[in-house]
């Protein structure tokens, strides 16, 4: 696997611009490292369910006669995998390729914005409203660079998006990169951003699984009422 | 939403950067071999630590550390490769020059 993904670089530092999938597989090692086993990083535009049932939702509330609504493709989908039980979206991360133009970006940032307030909203029926929720940080990825920023429910049905720094993470290129990436910040930022998504880890411990694999495959809006850690 | 000191590089990573960037760098050169090796070298020296156990109080700064040099391995590792191709082409050379003399 680790062999795999070095090709996968080695092959990609030949080429002047990434493709999207060249640029969602170098991520998806590097959030697959900084994550750990606890949380699988999805690709290949898997649809979330969170989206969907927030769709479907919209379409009857607005008189809608769709039948067919489809969720969400999306690049790098952060899940939860429970051993019989349906997979928990987390967090979605979104993936462009450097040559795409500045339109096509803020369409991709909003989407991504929609998408992560949908997996909040969903992952927030599980949970008790006063438990401490930390906002995962979310990244728009544009080729070597992302942006880090944070979607927060501000009160039922209104979330509110903002960048959690000025700067962009960086990831280096070439071996003259190496300076700017260690010592400019761009690895530690990307250490912050495994420690905003590990506050949700205590959903892998089994009691707390049992209990969501539960309501996950039953489809329950159900609050798990958790003590204050 | 602003997060204070989010690219702030902290005392302890400080530290193990500088040591791989004095790896990295020979004189003027960029030796990415030299790093691939620091961290792999240091990488299986924490995995054995870790397999021992890590005392409760150390384990976050080791796991830290250790990502830190899974990510540096899946980042400069590839890029070393292509050292190592150089290398045995110059040697190869080398051992055909005197194979024809």
């Amino acid at each position: 696997m680790f062999c795999f993904r070095c090709e996968e670089i080695l092959r990609n530092g030949k080429v002047a611009k990434n493709s999207e999938h060249e640029e969602v597989f170098v991520w998806r090692g590097i959030a697959q490292i900084l994550h750990g086993h606890d949380v699988t990083v999805r690709v290949g535009e898997l649809g979330s369910s969170a989206t969907r049932g927030d769709r479907v939702e919209v379409e009857s509330q607005f008189g809608g006669a769709e039948s067919n609504v489809r969720s969400r493709k999306i690049d790098l989908l952060h899940q939860l995998c429970p051993e019989g039980g349906k997979p928990i979206d987390l967090v979605a991360w979104e993936a462009k390729s450097e040559a795409v133009s500045s339109d096509t970006l803020q369409i991709q940032q909003r989407k991504n914005i929609r998408i992560n307030a949908s997996v909040q909203n969903k992952l927030s029926r599980y949970l008790d409203p006063s438990f401490p929720r930390p906002s995962p940080i979310i990244l728009d990825i544009v080729g070597p660079r992302a942006l880090p920023y944070r979607v927060t429910k501000v009160e039922p049905g209104i979330f509110v998006a903002g960048a959690v720094a000025e700067d962009m993470i960086e990831l280096p290129k070439t071996a003259e990169g190496v300076d700017d990436f260690l010592e400019g910040g761009s690895l530690s930022a990307l250490l912050r951003v495994a420690v905003s998504l590990s506050g949700w880890k205590f959903l892998c411990s089994p009691i707390v699984m049992e209990f969501l694999i539960l309501c996950v495959n039953y489809d329950r809006t159900t609050t798990l009422l958790l003590p204050r850690p | 939403m602003r997060l204070d000191g989010f690219f702030r590089v902290t005392d302890q990573q400080r530290v193990l950067f500088r040591k791989m960037l004095q790896v990295l760098r020979v004189g003027q050169q960029v030796n990415l071999r030299r790093l691939r090796r620091f961290c792999s070298g240091r990488r299986d020296r924490l995995e054995e630590e870790e397999e021992a156990g890590w005392p409760e109080s150390k384990a976050e700064e080791k796991q830290e550390e250790l990502r830190i040099f899974y990510v540096m391995e899946f980042m400069y590792a590839p890029l070393s490769l292509e050292e190592d191709d150089v290398e045995v082409q110059k040697f190869m050379k080398l051992h055909m020059y005197f194979v024809l003399l």
